[in-house]
């Protein structure tokens, strides 16, 4: 999937500057636990799925620290901060395997955590700290800023004593990517998209992610391993059929399925009737600049239990 | 039990094959390559991407064999096929050609019991949309005592 930059700073901007995260979040002492930067989103609508900070360590701490995606309080550019409950958190990032050196580290936002935000909306984009592990004051986190002349039209922010406390003097060094989607709310777009057919085609599937495991040492083959999520994809079923790919090939075609979800081929999905199909071609769609989705030719299984 | 002769094959290949020889494009840098069976449960283009990210697959097919003489052995012709992709710093080409070279190398340099003679049957190509699997496949011919 082709990742969009929606807003930055730039680490080239960092002059020195940054938060030294001394404490597990959520702190409740003067030490600080996460770092932020508010944001404003563009006029159309982005789902997060990727978010970078510009990270180094001190010391040797370790943990998960995660991104986090909160809506904005107060005034942006000046005190703006996070807050209610989180809308997205990142996978986690071991913090062990930081360097003493300036990274830019990407936080990957999976599954149901690639939030869609609203379009000309204020949010804040947060590194937080390991909620377990070990972060003092002899080893800990250093989050990129840069407050000689901070120049992104938000502000940054930390979290100490139990609160968020916005800074307007600040900015922390961020990227924030995302596919974005025009218009509607999505899945009232497909639901409305999945009516015009008949047969009630699933929307809600179980997707079986195929990848290879550990390696036998006599055939040198990998064990085969599936990891399951739910994704929303319409299957439309048909009369089976077959497709020559080349000479000698073919694929027989027994369903179309339509998704806005990551899959991949040879990926197995399940859907709601209990029927299992095998991803045989996977087809990315674009439509202008607005709507990614993919296409996939689907194979029925039919005694997979 | 009499061996499997594949693993006999898989095993030699293992034993003899330099990674020195293997390399990318620069001629410095070693590919990552595996000797596997041939056939496995799974697309076999799995095993260049993901983690385990493989650039060179020797796959040691399924032998037929000529009886000889009661108790003298057989002679087993074993199909060996060399797969490889278009990767950053490696021209699929380039690097078949050089799995081929270090193949013929070992064949020739390292009789194990046996005299061993290959064929090479060809190049064969498959276009997967937006990979091209290139590979080749030989065939050994070699005379294995009971």
């Amino acid at each position: 999937m082709t990742e969009i930059l929606i807003d930055s700073y730039s680490e080239t901007n960092q002059a020195g500057d940054y938060f030294s995260l001394q404490s597990l979040h959520p702190s409740a002492t003067t030490a600080l636990s996460a770092a932020s930067q508010c944001f404003l989103t563009p006029s159309k609508r982005y789902g997060i799925t990727l978010a970078k900070f510009h990270l180094k360590k001190f010391g040797s701490p370790t943990g998960n620290g995660h991104a986090t995606l909160y809506l904005m309080t107060q005034t942006y550019g000046t005190d703006g901060e996070p807050t209610g409950s989180v809308l997205a958190t990142s996978d986690a990032f071991d913090v062990s395997t930081l360097t003493t050196d300036w990274q830019l580290i990407t936080f990957k936002f999976s599954g149901a955590q690639r939030y869609l935000m609203q379009p000309n909306t204020y949010y804040c984009v947060c590194f937080e700290n390991p909620t377990a592990g070990t972060i003092n004051v002899n080893n800990f986190v250093k989050v990129g800023a840069d407050s000689s002349t901070p120049s992104h039209t938000g502000n940054s922010a930390y979290f100490n004593n139990s609160v968020w406390f916005g800074l307007d003097f600040d900015d922390t060094i961020f990227y924030v990517y995302g596919p974005f989607i025009e218009g509607s709310d999505f899945t009232a777009l497909m639901n409305t998209f999945r009516s015009n057919f008949k047969g009630n085609p699933s929307f809600d599937v179980t997707r079986s992610a195929l990848s290879l495991g550990n390696r036998d040492g006599t055939t040198g083959w990998c064990a085969k391993t599936y990891t399951t999520s739910t994704i929303k994809m319409i299957v439309i079923q048909k009369e089976s059929q077959s497709l020559a790919l080349q000479m000698g090939y073919w694929v027989s075609l027994d369903a179309l399925g339509l998704t806005i979800d990551p899959i991949e081929v040879y990926d197995l999905v399940k859907d709601g009737f209990g029927r299992t199909w095998e991803a045989k071609t996977v087809k990315p769609i674009i439509i202008g600049d607005t709507i990614r989705f993919f296409v996939c030719d689907l194979k029925e299984l039919p005694l997979y239990g | 039990m009499v061996d499997d002769p594949r693993s006999r094959i898989k095993v030699y290949l293992d034993t003899w094959l330099l990674n020195a020889n293997l390399t990318k494009d620069n001629g410095s840098t070693q590919v990552l390559f595996k000797v596997m069976y041939a056939n496995p449960d799974y697309p076999l283009i799995l095993e260049f991407q993901g983690s385990n990210n493989l650039d060179l697959v020797y796959c040691v097919g399924t032998p037929d064999s000529t009886a000889l003489p009661v108790s003298v052995g057989y002679i087993e012709n074993m199909p060996v096929t060399i797969w490889c992709i278009d990767k950053t710093g490696i021209t699929g080409t380039k690097l078949r050609w050089k799995a081929e070279a270090e193949f013929r190398r070992v064949v020739e340099t390292k009789p194990t019991g046996s005299l061993f003679n290959y064929e090479r049957l060809g190049d064969n190509e498959k276009n997967l949309g937006s990979t091209v699997l290139y590979s080749v496949e030989y065939v050994l011919r070699y005379k294995r005592y009971a």
